[in-house]
């Protein structure tokens, strides 16, 4: 129990306890002697203990402190990344998103127009389709009626016919001599 | 700011410049197309006769205007491959064809110009059409002793 007692003191003295205990030592030493000769002992201990660090902690240089805290701040700072070519671009590219798309848009358009304004540029469909090998032999069904663009038949007369069936058109260009007209 | 725009206006540039660069196509192959020329005569005899080389045109042989004869002779065949505004000749039996393909037309038409000679040199019909790869384009006129004289032609 002494002990304890020996115990609360010191909290006390280093004001530790909470409000309802300092009420009650305080009450007990003003009721109790001894217990107030333990308290004014213990204070001084305290005080001597306490002269004795700061002496001791002002022995120590300033140089030594200051290697320490660097010390310290070193062990304690989070490991900083070194940025690289990529981040930079990154940050750059975080920075300018709006001219970069701009840019990157106009670019395409540009190339756009060269490719198509370049002389030489598109070939017709027709000559496409040629290059890439023969004709189409579409199904008879899907074939396109044939067209008389021009007909001239000196000494004569043309007629065009169409004969269409299941194997597709056949136009027949059939010319009558004029004496024959005549004739007729 | 302002390296940002110079940026992108310098992008333009290259790419423009690139593009425009690019090494041209070389140009395309003039168009060819195959076409085969069949030379008919056509007669009157006692039984319809047709040659087994004109089995495709046999049928139309039975409607006028070829129906004024009921045998049909091949005089000359001949597969010829048309080179684009490049006139090829064909010599007929009885008289000569100048063609020429002019254009192939959505990649499945030929747009194509003939020109026919009779027998005697004398030229009786010149045309220009546009036909389906596939279809037949047939010429035709009646000769002195009545018979027929046809040109059927017919590409891929």
């Amino acid at each position: 129990m002494a002990a304890r007692d020996d115990i609360e003191l010191m909290q006390h003295l280093d004001g530790e306890l909470e409000e309802r205990d300092v009420k009650a030592i305080e009450e007990r030493l003003a009721a109790d002697p001894e217990a107030r000769a333990k308290s004014e002992s213990l204070a001084q201990v305290d005080e001597l203990v306490r002269g004795h660090l700061e002496l001791s902690a002002d022995n120590v240089s300033e140089r030594r402190f200051d290697a320490m805290w660097k010390e310290i701040e070193s062990a304690t700072a989070p490991a900083k990344a070194v940025p690289g070519v990529w981040s930079k671009f990154a940050s750059w590219l975080d920075r300018y998103r709006g001219h970069v798309i701009t840019g990157a848009l106009s670019a395409g358009a540009v190339a756009a127009l060269a490719l198509i304004l370049r002389p030489g540029g598109s070939p017709d469909p027709g000559t496409q389709a040629l290059r890439s090998g023969a004709i189409d032999v579409r199904p008879a069904a899907m074939r396109t009626a044939p067209e008389i663009e021009s007909l001239d038949t000196p000494d004569g007369e043309g007629t065009v016919l169409n004969l269409e069936d299941e194997d597709g058109h056949t136009t027949v260009i059939w010319v009558t001599p004029e004496d024959t007209v005549e004739g007729i | 700011m302002r390296s940002s725009l110079l940026a992108a206006v310098l992008t333009v540039f290259v790419a423009g410049a690139t593009a425009y660069a690019q090494p041209k196509q070389s140009p395309p192959p003039p168009p060819t197309v195959s076409c085969e020329f069949l030379e008919v005569s056509a007669s009157s005899g006692d039984k319809p006769a047709v040659d087994a080389d004109l089995e495709k045109l046999k049928k139309k042989f039975k409607k006028p205007p070829f129906s004024s004869w009921n045998q049909f002779k091949l005089l000359m065949k001949a597969e010829k491959t048309l080179t684009a505004k490049k006139a090829e000749s064909i010599q007929l039996k009885l008289g000569k064809a100048d063609a020429t393909l002019l254009s192939i037309v959505n990649g499945s038409q030929v747009r194509l110009s003939i020109s026919i000679d009779d027998a005697a040199g004398k030229n009786f019909v010149n045309n220009t059409s546009t036909f389906a790869a596939g279809d037949y384009l047939v010429f035709g006129h009646s000769l002195s002793n009545n018979d027929g004289h046809l040109l059927a032609l017919t590409c891929k």
